[in-house]
Order: structure tokens, then C-alpha cells, then sequence
């Protein structure tokens, strides 16, 4: 599997809305062409991606202002938590509620996030040496 | 053809049944993401064997970029962990550049803890320029079939 690139030119980091987007890519994976309900589950996916998208930009938002005030190098467990509630209510009455709803499913967004609000915070670190 | 071309070096998968890789989180090993230049006079892909091979074609230490490249730390290294078959592992944080202005088309992920042994080749499938900005890579999702390192 390759890395994705992601660019920014000036300073200041990446914005909130690009770090939104690789995040919403990361948790929302297309349904294989083969499973039942494949057009409802695809067009599901399609929509939640894109809230996702816009709904996930405050929550960059406010990892990058707590980045901005602290040096912390781990993700705060209240924005995590914070994004994961928003991401399930984005699920909530569609074909995908029961799929996000999944223990596994929430320690999968939990890594996922962590990982994209860690390397947000560390960025905003370098920034401020 | 000279170029980055993606890979998990052969090497690397003889050397992980000799325990010479440990990827456990905090208490393994020091992994490092090192950025190639552009147009690199080299190959890099699965018959790279160690850090030492990127050389010249590493970028120069300046633009943003220090030479050994990001470090992810042990405590970003994600456990390898089974599921159907396959096992799988990558990094909890994407490595990333700023105050950076330079131009790359590839990297070499290495064991600075284990005699900079090559883990990684990755394209970037032609030339990443930033400016006076920040370049991240992107970590795929950590699964069995789409994390970056895997073996079936």
C-alpha cells in the first residue's frame, strides 16, 4: 500500500479542512461490489463521506487550537471521543448505523483519529520551534 | 530504471524471521522515514537492503529537511497484529515537513535501531514540491488489506 501526499504551501500548517478530508477518506471505505444492498450501502457511504468531510473540520479545528496553546504529543481522549460521537450521529438511521455502531468499528476511528490529531499536533509543534 | 518503485524489500522479510525488526509499540525498535530527491540516479525498490543505499539520492539537509528524515519514535510504532491470514502493522502518526520547500518523488523507511536495515520503499508516483510549507505522507488505514506493511 502507498502513501497518500499531502501538501501545503506557506506557513502555518495544513488547514483544518485538508486534515478533514484525508481523515473522512480514512474512515469511510467504499462497500465491495459483491456484498447485499451494495447501491444503498455505496450511496451511504458517499453521503457520509462527504459530512464527514464538513463535520470533521471543527474537530481538526480544536485539536489545532489546543496544539497552538500546549506541546502535547497525544491526542486529548475528549476529542476523540467528541469525533466519534459525530461520526455516529452522521450514521444514525442510514444502512451504516449498525456497522458504526461495531466495537471493532469505534477502535478502528479511535486509531484512525488519533493518529491524524497526533500528526496535526506535532506539525503545529514543529511550527512553534 | 533509476526511481523509487513501492516495496517491502525482500530483505526485510528474511530478516524478520531472524527478530532482527521489532515493530512492538514503545519497547520496540526506532524506525525512521528518510525522503529521496526528485530524479534519483539510483533504484530503490524491493531489492533495497539498507539505508546506506539511498546515499546521494537522499535530499540535501537543507529546505526543511534534516538528513535521516522523520523519526517516528518507538512510541509511534503500531503492534503487528493477525486477522484472516494476514499480519499487518504500520505507524501511528504520518510522517510530515514543515517549514519545508523542497521536491521528492519517493522514501526509504528504516531501522535506525538495527543497523538502518531498509523496511519500505514507497513512490510517490512522480515529483511532490512544497514551498515554504509543510509535506505530510499519508498513512493508509492500519487493516489486513490496506496497511502499509503487510504479509499474507
Amino acid at each position: 500500500m502507498r502513501f497518500g501526499v499531502m501538501t501545503t504551501h506557506g506557513p502555518g500548517g495544513h488547514p483544518s479542512w485538508k486534515h478533514a478530508e484525508v481523515t473522512a477518506d480514512k474512515l469511510v471505505i467504499d462497500p465491495e461490489a459483491n456484498v447485499p444492498d451494495y447501491a444503498a450501502k455505496s450511496e451511504a457511504a458517499a453521503m457520509l463521506r462527504r459530512n464527514l468531510r464538513e463535520a470533521l473540520e471543527k474537530h481538526h479545528e480544536d485539536v489545532k487550537q489546543h496544539a497552538l496553546k500546549t506541546n502535547a504529543v497525544e491526542p486529548e481522549s475528549q476529542h476523540l471521543d467528541e469525533a466519534i460521537a459525530s461520526i455516529q450521529s452522521f450514521t444514525k438511521g442510514t444502512i451504516l448505523e449498525s456497522h458504526y455502531a461495531q466495537p471493532e468499528v469505534v477502535q478502528v476511528m479511535r486509531e484512525v483519529l488519533a493518529c491524524e490529531f497526533r500528526t496535526q499536533q506535532y506539525i503545529h509543534r514543529q511550527e512553534r520551534k | 530504471m533509476s526511481g523509487f518503485s513501492t516495496a517491502m524489500p525482500t530483505s526485510y522479510k528474511a530478516e524478520l524471521a531472524q527478530a532482527l525488526h521489532n515493530h512492538t509499540i514503545t519497547t520496540g525498535h526506532d524506525f525512521r522515514c528518510a525522503l529521496g530527491v526528485a530524479s534519483p540516479a539510483g533504484t530503490f525498490d524491493a531489492t533495497t537492503t539498507n539505508y546506506s543505499s539511498l546515499g546521494s539520492d537522499e535530499l540535501a539537509a537543507t529546505g526543511g529537511y534534516a538528513t535521516g528524515g522523520f523519526d517516528f519514535t518507538a512510541a509511534n510504532n503500531i503492534t503487528p497484529i493477525g486477522s484472516a491470514g494476514t499480519a499487518y502493522w504500520q505507524w501511528g502518526i504520518n510522517p510530515s515537513w514543515t517549514s519545508a520547500t523542497f521536491s521528492t518523488s519517493g522514501c526509504l523507511i528504516y531501522n535506525a535501531t538495527s543497523g538502518n536495515r531498509a523496511v519500505y520503499v514507497g513512490s510517490f508516483g512522480g515529483t511532490q514540491t512544497v514551498s515554504a510549507g509543510t509535506l505530510t505522507l499519508v498513512m493508509p488505514t492500519n487493516g489486513a488489506t490496506t496497511s502499509l506493511l503487510r504479509i499474507q
